[in-house]
């Protein structure tokens, strides 16, 4: 589920045994199952693999693309 | 002057424009003074570089046998690929225009300069000492490449207004430079890799990263704070900061990309945190 965040635009979760899913404009910042404390202004998702892969497809995330520089 | 099969030859200050067949272990140079090889080396003989004169090899060099750089440098300008082990004292450059390709795990002690005259001057590697056990320092826009997850020992030296472009290709690869970097130039991380500096960033220039991430460390206080930036930021906390604001400065220049919003791990509730790609620092506030 979607952790919403408190009047200061936080999201906290500090459960155990979940995979806590953070993303921002469709990309994957975080994503790991811990059980240490997450306190994110991006969108946090707590859930089980099967939940957070399902919320993955659901939103169309995806991890960092590149980005083309010249030197 | 032709040197081949000779363990005690002498070049002057005449560019060699042809290499003889060998059938000995090794092809021997002296130089004294700075010397051009401008034919292609293949074959299986390796070779050895004495005297302090430099030695520049702008043919392609494609042989597999080791190479020996017992003093002085052999700099390299066209695209070669040097698989054999890169040994002595001596140091490597890195010219032009077009990729080097080290293969081997080396022991050269002498240092590495990369100095190409553009971004496609690259020099791609696969081993953890494939720059041996010297300086590696960028003198122009360089690019080092990797697809083979490595640690590398060097300390790094950007100079001004130069970069350098750590290329880590495939996401699960990751590149870790354990030693420092310093200088007043930039560095960049490209592809879908992982970058992760563990030595100490003196460096001045700016820091951006294009695509998969980069992490860095940063100790205040008890709490080691480790970063990793991409798109977003996170950073983890081995000890949550103490009560009060506790600000930690990953990098001596600016971080080109911006982090409006920063993900937090092991912090207690009510934690909150900004980031200043000015100035590379977080700030965290905690309860």
């Amino acid at each position: 589920m979607i952790i919403p965040p408190n009047e200061n635009g936080w999201s906290y979760d500090d459960s155990t045994g979940n995979w806590k899913l953070v993303y921002a404009d469709k990309v994957i910042i975080f994503y790991e199952e811990t059980n240490v404390s997450i306190a994110t202004q991006s969108t946090l998702f707590v859930g089980t693999h099967e939940e957070c892969e399902k919320q993955i497809v659901k939103e169309g995330l995806s991890w960092p693309v590149e980005v083309e520089i010249t030197a | 002057m032709i040197l081949t099969n000779s363990s005690a030859a002498e070049v002057g200050t005449s560019n060699v424009t042809a290499i003889a067949s060998s059938t000995a272990s090794f092809r021997h140079f002296m130089c004294y003074f700075v010397t051009t090889i401008s034919a292609a080396i293949s074959g299986t003989t390796g070779l050895i570089k004495n005297g302090i004169g430099g030695l520049t090899l702008s043919g392609v060099c494609n042989y597999t046998g080791p190479t020996q750089i017992n003093a002085g440098q052999i700099a390299i300008s066209s695209a070669s690929t040097l698989n054999g082990v890169i040994s002595g004292a001596g140091s490597l450059t890195k010219t032009g225009t077009t990729a080097l390709t080290i293969g081997g795990s080396n022991t050269y002690s002498g240092g590495t300069l990369s100095a190409p005259s553009s971004a496609t001057g690259t020099i791609t590697f696969a081993q953890n000492n494939a720059f041996g056990t010297g300086l590696f320092t960028s003198a122009g826009p360089s690019q080092i490449i990797t697809a083979s997850s490595a640690t590398l020992t060097n300390d790094f030296q950007i100079n001004a207004v130069q970069s350098l472009q750590f290329r880590v290709n495939t996401a699960t690869t990751i590149l870790t430079l354990s030693g420092n970097i310093a200088g007043s130039g930039s560095i960049s991380k490209t592809s879908t890799g992982q970058l992760r500096l563990n030595g100490t960033l003196s460096y001045t220039g700016s820091t951006f990263i294009g695509a998969g991430t980069l992490r860095a460390l940063k100790t205040t206080g008890a709490s080691t704070a480790t970063a990793s930036f991409t798109t977003g930021l996170s950073v983890s906390f081995n000890v949550s900061p103490p009560s009060g604001t506790t600000t930690f400065r990953f990098f001596q220049g600016s971080t080109t990309n911006s982090y409006p919003s920063v993900t937090l791990v092991g912090v207690p509730v009510g934690t909150t945190a900004t980031y200043t790609s000015a100035t590379s620092t977080l700030a965290v506030t905690v309860p």
